[in-house]
């Protein structure tokens, strides 16, 4: 677990990567919960199904790592933005902690499209495409 | 193409491992109407309680009801969404997420061991490689049989 969340952090950009340990952010604080649980817990579950699927036919580690990375990276202008350890946790906190909330009815399998967060999901994703090999 | 054959006992799984799962099923995305029901929450509380069996050293984490819930809602059949768990955890290796060196406050880790018994929750044969479970079963790389 330790050796996926220091990759996680390996691939933000170096910016981000000196900023968050300034502050004294460790990746312990809020990573654990979004790796074991396939972001499920904080996130769309249309997210989740998503992912599952590409770690279903591709293997877990990249895309689970790189979408932590990407979602960090996405969030990087208000991260850097932050004075405090606090106030960097809940950067992460207000953004995408509410994602979950309010989602009554599961959309069709399949039918991601139907989340109105998913194309934000969407782009993190392809994003992650974009980060190096793990 | 190999096969992988599980017999786990469920009635084996040690109390504490057994009270944690019952303590957090209820906990599992209790906003969705699908969770609402008794028959779908027994479901995931037997699909957490055979991967514990069968996989004593993990055997239940905090955040695996998440992720088999979420798995369980996408692919309702209990069995299926065992046998996707099964591989993604122990196919592909993401167990190792869930072993000892992870460490943290939040997350409580509840092992067991699992003496050889008679009865049996699922009996799964999983081939290895990949399977895509949002598509139609038929096209999924793994078949399960329930065993009673």
């Amino acid at each position: 677990m330790q050796e996926n969340m220091q990759l996680v952090f390996a691939n933000l950009p170096s910016e981000l990567q000196d900023h968050l340990s300034m502050l004294g952010v460790s990746p312990s604080m809020f990573l654990p919960p979004w790796l074991i649980t396939v972001f499920a817990a904080d996130f769309p579950l249309s997210f989740s199904g998503r992912l599952l699927d590409i770690m279903l036919a591709e293997g877990w580690r990249r895309i689970l790592i790189n979408t932590a990375a990407s979602l960090l990276t996405v969030a990087m202008e208000s991260l850097l933005a932050a004075d405090s350890m606090e106030a960097a946790l809940n950067v992460l906190k207000v953004r995408y902690g509410s994602f979950n909330l309010g989602v009554q009815v599961l959309p069709p399998v399949g039918d991601v499209k139907q989340d109105p967060n998913c194309g934000y999901m969407c782009t993190c994703i392809l994003h992650q495409s974009t980060l190096g090999e793990v | 193409m190999q096969m992988r054959v599980f017999y786990v006992n469920i009635q084996d799984i040690p109390d504490d491992v057994k009270a944690a799962i019952c303590k957090d099923v209820p906990r599992s995305f209790p906003e969705y109407t699908f969770f609402e029901d008794a028959a779908h929450r027994a479901d995931l509380e037997n699909i957490l309680s055979a991967y514990a069996a069968c996989d004593p050293a993990v055997g239940y984490c905090q955040g695996l009801n998440f992720l088999t819930g979420c798995i369980l809602l996408y692919s309702p059949v209990p069995e299926e969404a065992f046998a996707t768990l099964h591989l993604l955890l122990v196919g592909h290796g993401m167990r190792v997420l869930f072993l000892p060196d992870f460490k943290s406050a939040q997350v409580g880790k509840h092992t067991c061991r699992v003496p050889a018994g008679r009865g049996m929750l699922f009996m799964g044969a999983i081939t290895s490689g990949a399977a895509h479970f949002l598509m139609p079963t038929e096209l999924v790389g793994f078949n399960i049989q329930y065993c009673g």
